[in-house]
């Protein structure tokens, strides 16, 4: 069975990064999820059955639960499973990453941020965030 | 065009807007959550001001009580206290007692105060049925726990205080924000041991409370959860048009504005009376 990468996202870049990501890695399954709602159940489904996804990407603002809210609601799920490890988390939203924004970063460990160029086309920000997927990806199988 | 009156939002609302039956006293579609909650007609809020009893309005055919509403109506039908700032939930969409919606009853006590009380019961109970996740008879009488989300330990230590001493509930987890909850309530749901109601503050640190609502209702989706918990939203952010209709999807949840200037243990109380009316006003079993 392919791992799967949750790709939390509400808006128009769903298509592009799935297809960017897909060309680029077979082995993979993405998982579009439309809101923050949406990545906490697949998440949580995941961890029940002890088959944490390979990362999480959350590109915000997500609606009914936003970026930071998923986070820190994957981190607590992970605690209450007994999960052997942090799942990595890509926050990719507008907001640059001030030092409030880092320690938050810190405080859920294995998590890196890369912010949305929000005056780019969506395909370029799709693009974007495909790239920084795929290097993340490489990180977390050790390549 | 038919209409009928409401009387939580005082308004004149159109027959196609109101689904027929059961209780007086709860919102319509126009001011509430509009799952199922029904209106009565203007001659039943007449007589149900002259102070008639349940079984008579029922006989009028317009209020079809159902075995588990009947068990209920004896709850409803205790003495309000006097005090109509003693537990007056707000109306889902009349963000307080509205003029229009504060009627005097035959008896002097605000019949707004009071409709507004059975409207949060009518409410919760309707939301349960129409999702069709109620459990058996007295499931809310028998609240084995309920976890309080808000970041106020005084408040969370009253309102704990309150619901042990009166028996109400026989465990009460306090969190002190969403994050905590969130992983209690995992651990309690993974444990079979998911809590029979969930008190959430929405202004807290970190996840505001709908966040927090909204990942519970994921997270008991996600660990295939049949019966949703109900939240009983407790809070000084008002309801407007948005909250409802977050509420809506969230079901089944329930909204009760802080009032202001309220000290911290009037907001205890009033938390542990709409409990004790959702309970109907019975010591939790065992």
């Amino acid at each position: 069975m392919k791992e799967r990468i949750l790709l939390g996202e509400g808006g128009p870049l769903t298509e592009v990064a799935t297809q960017h990501l897909a060309g680029q890695d077979s082995s993979v399954d993405i998982v579009p999820l439309s809101d923050g709602a949406r990545c906490i159940g697949a998440f949580t489904k995941l961890a029940r059955v002890r088959k944490p996804p390979l990362m999480v990407v959350l590109s915000g603002p997500l609606d009914r639960v936003d970026v930071p809210g998923v986070a820190l609601s994957i981190r607590a799920i992970e605690r209450a499973t007994g999960a052997e490890k942090a799942t990595p988390l890509l926050l990719y939203t507008p907001e640059a990453a001030d030092d409030d924004f880092k320690a938050f970063l810190k405080s859920l460990g294995r998590a890196v941020h890369l912010q949305r160029p929000v005056d780019q086309r969506p395909d370029e920000q799709g693009r974007r965030l495909a790239n920084a997927v795929m290097k993340l990806l490489a990180q977390v199988r050790g390549k | 065009m038919e209409t009928r009156y409401c009387p939580s939002c005082g308004q004149d609302v159109a027959l196609e807007n109101v689904l027929e039956g059961t209780y007086l006293m709860t919102c319509c579609a126009n001011c509430g959550l509009g799952l199922g909650v029904k209106l009565a007609s203007a001659d039943v809020v007449r007589r149900y001001q002259a102070g008639e009893s349940m079984e008579e309005r029922s006989s009028l055919g317009r209020v079809e009580l159902s075995k588990r509403r009947m068990a209920i109506a004896p709850a409803i039908e205790k003495p309000t206290p006097p005090d109509p700032r003693s537990a007056t939930p707000v109306p889902l969409g009349a963000q307080s007692a509205t003029p229009g919606s504060s009627l005097e009853s035959s008896s002097g006590h605000s019949l707004g105060g009071r409709s507004a009380g059975i409207s949060a019961e009518r409410s919760m109970e309707s939301s349960m049925e129409i999702s069709g996740e109620r459990g058996g008879e007295g499931d809310l009488r028998q609240m084995r726990s309920v976890m309080i989300v808000e970041d106020s330990q005084f408040l969370r230590q009253i309102a704990r205080d309150l619901l042990t001493e009166r028996q109400l509930a026989r465990d009460v987890v306090e969190c002190p924000d969403g994050v905590a909850f969130i992983e209690a309530f995992t651990r309690a749901t993974l444990a079979a041991q998911k809590p029979d109601l969930v008190v959430l503050d929405v202004r807290m640190p970190g996840m505001d409370g709908r966040e927090v609502a909204f990942a519970m209702r994921a997270i008991e989706s996600g660990l295939g959860v049949q019966r949703r918990t109900p939240i009983l939203f407790f809070s000084a952010v008002l309801c407007d048009a948005e909250f409802k209709a977050q509420l809506q999807s969230i079901r089944n949840a329930r909204y009760i504005r802080k009032t202001d200037g309220g000290d911290a243990h009037e907001l205890g109380e009033r938390i542990v009376t709409v409990l004790e009316r959702l309970v109907g006003g019975r010591p939790a079993a065992g």
